[in-house]
């Protein structure tokens, strides 16, 4: 009997209105982890996470002196199951279920942990963690017996084939909030953090592509759009300052302007789902892929968007409009487009400040202001977390990462230099913008 | 319609990512004809072959296919199509409006009306079997007769229209289908007397007890 099959039938045995949590666990989260290739001593139950024990952990034991069950440290997967009593395929107990996961895998002893699962029996999301991120890495499935052996496979996939590779599209409806300037800058931080950055201009008005002089080789971003039998790595360049290489670009071309007239979409295929795949063949050999979006839902912005395992929100406190179109990307069209990738993805980030002004604390009250009624508006989702995420029952606590205003980063553009390597304190902002989202340490 | 699927949009493929429909011909004059007028006029084929996503940037022909005989005669490299929902159904649809497909009506509910045009279009098609039947009186007589427990259409040769079996009878299968809504009429006797026996036994078991009682 394949352990599949052996979790089938476990899955059949469990009672459909079964209450209690430990039976769960027994009969259907450590079979499942067995079927995901890990043996009895490979599997803990009641892990200390360091911020509270999750059911179970799992960690492949590769030196024979290091025995997880034994010496449980440094998790790979953590697993928090629920009876089937509670309701997890959505509502207040789903959005718990998913902090939990989330604040376990952010948790101290768990900083090596990749994966989350959460599961009742009934339903299963298995969540990835990169850096400080944990996005969905499948949908949230509803589990039969007929489908419990090809969700097995489906996530035995990808938890043994870990992608080294965060994608972030930096997106918001409204325009002048600064996009094109945050991915050069993160692009220029997380190099310094040694990490290996690609970033995509997929801006037919190529305002990243000129800001660092690159320009398009012999074969083109447009041509490998609308040709997948060309190789991606062909059209990656690299940026260079001093002669020493600080990360990757793939430039705009200007046949890209061409794609802005419907009928020219029709000649790439896949149409905006095409941007993902043409990036695929990287996710493997960069840390971080950025991708910078025009404004406007339509095809660069929705294919970026569609790539994105996340998205990065800028806005800006003197532009209520970046708000509330901020709101808009949330609830609108992030969901839309995670309903047809039907892999649980992209999420958005929550949005931070942009370009603030110094003594701008009134700018600031007035945003705030805004958020709380686009908040108290919104019916169809909680948008606190994309808001004000340090904001807690007990805590109203309403800050939002900002990015000064400095002379130095608008003027950065003409010098064909990135204002992180300009100026120090600039450096200093970006640096915590890198920690606040995306790097732990 | 999702900005995020190419159903329903028209694309412009490589003829090399289309697989044709098996089985497909044409005379050899009007698609060596049409590749010339095709190629006259720019090459840009303004009917679309209907394709189904059927891979990796791959594709299938579902409707439309002299469209893909006369673009590969014409030496076009790509080609206009609209991506069609692979759903079975709308695949039918879609080939029934090209008129790839007859489409086929429910012989157990269908009214005279729908009868005698179905049979009038097999009746009018190039040597058609159904030479010598009387479509008007064949359309009264089946229309009359209780088809709820029709399996198949074999009782139409006992209507007396002149459709017998073998051509005639297979030519109605082109337009026709059943999906019955009442059991046989064996079924129906047998069950009426299982019916009958039930009520003789139980007039019998209250007469015995009757006695018993008296």
């Amino acid at each position: 009997m394949t352990e599949a099959s052996y979790l089938r039938e476990k899955l059949e045995s469990i009672s459909p209105t079964e209450r209690v949590e430990r039976i769960v666990v027994q009969r259907f989260a450590v079979p499942l982890l067995q079927a995901l290739g890990f043996d009895e001593s490979e599997i803990r139950e009641e892990f200390e996470t360091g911020c509270g024990q999750v059911d179970l952990a799992a960690r492949k034991n590769v030196d024979p002196e290091d025995i997880f069950l034994r010496s449980p440290k440094n998790p790979y997967l953590l697993l928090e199951a629920k009876s089937r009593a509670v309701n997890l395929r959505e509502g207040s107990y789903y959005r718990d279920a998913v902090c939990q996961i989330e604040s376990y895998l952010l948790a101290k002893n768990c900083k090596s942990a990749k994966w989350g699962i959460i599961t009742n029996a009934n339903n299963i999301q298995l969540w990835r963690k990169h850096g400080k991120v944990v996005h969905p890495a499948t949908a949230n499935l509803d589990i039969s017996s007929d489908n419990i052996e090809s969700i097995v496979r489906n996530l035995r996939d990808k938890i043994e084939n870990y992608e080294r590779a965060l994608t972030v599209c930096m997106y918001n409806n409204k325009g002048g909030v600064g996009k094109t300037t945050t991915v050069i800058n993160l692009a220029a931080t997380l190099a310094t953090k040694r990490k290996k950055v690609l970033v995509v201009d997929f801006d037919s008005q190529g305002d990243l592509t000129r800001s660092l002089e690159a320009t398009p080789g012999k074969i083109t971003l447009t041509q490998c759009l609308k040709d997948p039998k060309i190789d991606v790595h062909a059209i990656v360049q690299t940026y260079k300052l001093k002669g020493f290489s600080i990360f990757d670009i793939i430039p705009r071309d200007p046949e890209l302007e061409t794609l802005t007239d419907s009928r020219a979409v029709a000649y790439i295929p896949k149409g905006t789902r095409r941007l993902r795949d043409l990036i695929a063949p990287l996710r493997n050999e960069y840390d971080y892929i950025l991708i910078d979006c025009p404004t406007q839902w339509l095809y660069f912005s929705q294919s970026g968007v569609f790539a994105a395992d996340v998205i990065l929100i800028p806005t800006r406190p003197d532009d209520l409009s970046s708000l509330n179109n901020a709101a808009r990307v949330i609830t609108s069209f992030v969901p839309e487009t995670a309903k047809s990738r039907q892999d649980g993805g992209p999420i958005a980030l929550p949005t931070f400040f942009n370009g603030v002004p110094s003594e701008s604390e009134n700018t600031i009250k007035r945003a705030n202001d805004e958020i709380e009624k686009i908040v108290s508006q919104e019916r169809s989702m909680n948008l606190l977390p994309y808001f004000w995420p340090h904001f807690k029952r007990g805590n109203e606590n309403k800050s939002i990462f900002r990015i000064p205003d400095y002379a130095v980063i608008s003027s950065a553009s003409f010098a064909r230099t990135p204002a992180v390597f300009r100026d120090r304190r600039v450096l200093e902002y970006y640096q915590s913008l890198a920690r606040e989202y995306f790097i732990d340490e | 319609m999702s900005e995020f699927s190419d159903l329903g949009r028209l694309v412009n493929l490589p003829l090399e990512s289309i697989t044709p429909a098996d089985g497909f011909s044409a005379p050899s004059f009007l698609v060596a004809a049409a590749a010339d007028q095709l190629r006259a006029t720019g090459g840009h084929n303004w009917v679309p072959l209907l394709v189904v996503e059927a891979g990796n940037y791959q594709y299938k022909a579902i409707g439309n296919h002299f469209v893909y005989a006369v673009a590969r005669e014409a030496g076009l490299e790509r080609l206009w199509c609209i991506v069609v929902d692979p759903d079975p159904e709308q695949v039918k649809q879609a080939q029934i409006l090209t008129r790839e497909i007859v489409p086929k009506v429910n012989l157990t509910e269908a009214p005279r009306e729908t009868i005698l045009a179905a049979l009038r279009y097999l009746a009018e098609q190039p040597g058609t079997p159904l030479k010598g039947v009387d479509i008007t009186i064949a359309a009264a007589r089946i229309a009359e007769a209780d088809r709820s427990w029709w399996q198949d259409l074999t009782p139409i040769t006992k209507l007396g229209c002149k459709i017998t079996r073998g051509k005639k009878l297979e030519a109605l299968k082109e337009v026709f289908f059943l999906a019955p809504t009442a059991p046989p009429p064996s079924q129906k006797k047998s069950s009426k007397k299982s019916t009958a026996s039930a009520r003789a036994k139980k007039t019998s078991a209250t007469r015995s007890r009757k006695k018993k009682e008296g």
